[in-house]
């Protein structure tokens, strides 16, 4: 029985870092309806961006801060370069001209800082917390509280705020937005650079989680974090989240019944098989578009 | 004004084209010596190509120090086999193809050697391997090769012979790369463990460079007794399964692995519980040898890190052509030389057989004291190998 629990503990700690990751994707999708490609390498270069800061010495805190921003700044570049220009094109072109930009940026980062796999502060200490007689990671617990808490302030700027109205405007009729008024593109700027700065603290947890940065990050991200987001429904934060979660829950379920050599194809035939019964996904809901 | 025919422009870009390959079967014909090293410069194992052009480097250094091959430059060039065979295949046609290399030293991955070897068997080039360590490397019958690094099959066998006989460890728990190699790696150590009395309670694959989750793993090879982490895999994964064990409060664990592991950032991402791991390294780092010990000062000081086997053995073989051709041996002939040579390198003493294959090397094994490698003089205790043999 404890070693079930403990394997669901697993589950959870991994869970939320694919959930935090995930809910960039669907922020972005939420409203271009567009697959970011791009976002797992820019959060990953933010990751190292935060790891360079640190190595010179600035204040962690600070260090996080810039790197979220940069990031965000990151995002905004690719929106510039890689996805405007192609906005109104058939929607497999942006798709494409995003995983470019990832693999620009995934080539430039190993230029700049080398393909080694490099291990990352513990800016949140880390010990076994024991509840129920479970052994938790205390790091696992504040990732799954971030997720949390991020997941509910996204709904919440996405719902309850004028830019967040704005921004589901946008997201109906890019065309009658701009007619009423909305600066679409400044509000589809702001979506990516708030998909860039929230996907760096996830990238910054999960490099602290894993003790590591790495250029392969960038491509772990996109896939696993994909996944969970088309699991509960792409475009939906709370699918983001328990998408997530239930894929790490998955893997670990992998592990214990055929064991972890086939983690991934465990895991992503549970997904096949939920996207199958609901083809938007957990939470996910259908919007008719107008023909 | 006078119009350029298609005609034209082809003839006068056909003329550049063979003027500008011409300097290159000049200057191989006026006496250097080219070396092509092919290996993962890009991709997921790009670090080892990075070591592999810092121990270049490093036998470059040494070589023009010393004036060349009597006189004559040695130049080498690099290749990417990104480590992917396709790749390899075509990077080996290449090097064939331009037909100024006197030797190739490479590939890294064993399946990129493999794809290669059969190209470069068509013109008998000589094959000056490091680190592919599966067994059929040499086992194909291919006369142009010899390698540095040990065996894997002779490998997996001293890797559970020093879990059983020297830790006195009875349950092992394997977590290897899940790939044919990592799977071939833990068949054999799981006939050796047999042989040896011992039993793998517990085995785990991870997919490489992307699995970075061990947490449900350790829980399951502590749930099923577990008494020796074998980790069949790099640094990486080695670092963070014994980091993640440790937060996850698993100790007293004792662990064995291979010098895949033998960089810092294995020491740095365990945090703390790679202390007292026991790597068997194909060389051995800390010997007291003066080569040895002038490479690793120097690489220190350089690159602020430690070379890795490739790094090493990518340096040994360089220097290894230099004794070889500055001895009078012409490059066709330099794998019958090396065969009937003995070689002193940073890496100890290499002596080959018909093979190709390193004879008597036995492993270093190495441990992680206060946060740093140390050479602890331990040997392998074969005991009860022999029935394998």
């Amino acid at each position: 029985m404890v070693y079930y629990l403990e394997q669901l503990s697993n589950g959870l700690a991994i869970g939320s870092i694919y959930a935090l990751i995930a809910l960039g994707y669907s922020l972005v999708y939420s409203i271009l309806n567009l697959i970011n490609f791009a976002h797992g390498y820019v959060i990953m270069v933010g990751a190292f961006v935060a790891l360079q800061l640190l190595a010179l010495g600035v204040h962690p805190a600070l260090a996080v801060l810039l790197a979220c921003c940069s990031g965000a700044l990151i995002a905004m570049l690719v929106e510039r370069i890689a996805y405007r220009p192609v906005r109104h094109a058939n929607r497999v072109i942006p798709m494409i001209s995003a995983l470019g930009a990832g693999l620009v940026l995934s080539a430039a980062a190993q230029l700049i800082w080398g393909p080694e796999v490099r291990s990352f502060p513990q800016l949140i200490p880390r010990f076994p917390v024991e509840i129920g007689g479970i052994n938790l990671s205390s790091q696992s617990l504040v990732i799954l509280a971030i997720s949390v808490v991020l997941v509910v302030a996204s709904s919440w700027f996405l719902h309850r705020t004028r830019f967040g109205l704005a921004a589901q405007c946008v997201r109906q009729d890019m065309v009658a937005a701009q007619l009423m008024g909305i600066p679409v593109n400044t509000v589809i700027v702001a979506i990516y650079a708030l998909g860039g700065f929230l996907g760096v603290a996830g990238s910054i947890l999960f490099a602290m989680y894993f003790n590591a940065v790495f250029i392969q990050m960038g491509l772990l991200a996109t896939t696993k974090a994909w996944a969970a987001a088309m699991l509960g429904g792409i475009g939906s934060f709370q699918g983001a989240f328990w998408g997530g979660i239930l894929l790490g829950l998955a893997e670990t379920l992998a592990v214990i019944t055929v064991g972890s050599a086939y983690r991934d194809g465990v895991s992503m035939a549970i997904i096949v098989g939920v996207l199958l019964l609901r083809p938007a996904g957990l939470f996910g809901t259908t919007i008719k578009e107008r023909s | 004004m006078t119009r350029f025919g298609r005609r034209t422009l082809l003839k006068s870009g056909a003329a550049a084209a063979l003027l500008a390959a011409l300097p290159a079967r000049v200057l191989a014909q006026d006496g250097d010596i080219h070396i092509a090293i092919a290996g993962p410069m890009t991709g997921d194992s790009a670090s080892m190509g990075l070591n592999a052009q810092r121990g270049a480097a490093a036998a470059m250094e040494l070589i023009n120090a010393a004036g060349g091959v009597n006189g004559r430059k040695i130049v080498v060039e690099f290749f990417d086999d990104m480590g992917q065979p396709r790749e390899a295949a075509s990077v080996a046609r290449r090097i064939v193809d331009a037909g100024i290399y006197a030797a190739v030293i490479g590939h890294v991955n064993s399946s990129c050697t493999l794809a290669a070897m059969p190209i470069y068997a068509e013109t008998g080039l000589p094959v000056l391997c490091g680190s592919s360590s599966n067994s059929q490397v040499t086992e194909s019958g291919w006369t142009n090769i010899i390698r540095c690094t040990i065996r894997d099959d002779y490998g997996a066998q001293q890797y559970s012979a020093y879990a059983v006989n020297n830790l006195g460890k009875k349950k092992l728990g394997i977590l290897f790369a899940n790939d044919d190699f990592g799977r071939g790696l833990r068949d054999k150590m799981m006939t050796a463990a047999d042989a040896l009395g011992a039993e793998v309670v517990a085995d785990a694959g991870f997919t490489p460079n992307v699995d970075k989750d061990f947490s449900a793993i350790v829980t399951d090879f502590v749930a099923k007794g577990v008494e020796v982490f074998m980790l069949n895999c790099n640094y990486t994964e080695g670092g963070l399964f014994l980091g993640q064990a440790q937060s996850l409060g698993v100790s007293g664990i004792p662990t064995v692995g291979p010098d895949s592991l033998l960089y810092n950032e294995f020491i740095e991402l365990a945090q703390g519980a790679a202390e007292g791991a026991n790597v068997l390294a194909a060389y051995d780092p800390y010997s007291a040898n003066e080569k040895t010990v002038a490479f690793m000062t120097k690489f220190a000081a350089d690159y602020d890190a430690l070379p890795s086997q490739v790094a090493v053995f990518t340096c040994d073989l360089l220097m290894l052509v230099q004794t070889l051709m500055a001895g009078g041996t012409e490059a066709p002939d330099l794998i019958a030389a090396a065969k009937a040579a003995t070689f002193e390198g940073v890496g100890g003493t290499y002596n080959w057989n018909e093979k190709g294959d390193v004879e008597s090397r036995t492993f270093a094994v190495v441990t992680v004291k206060d946060g740093a490698f140390a050479s602890t003089g331990i040997t392998v205790d074969e005991t009860g190998l022999e029935v394998l043999r």
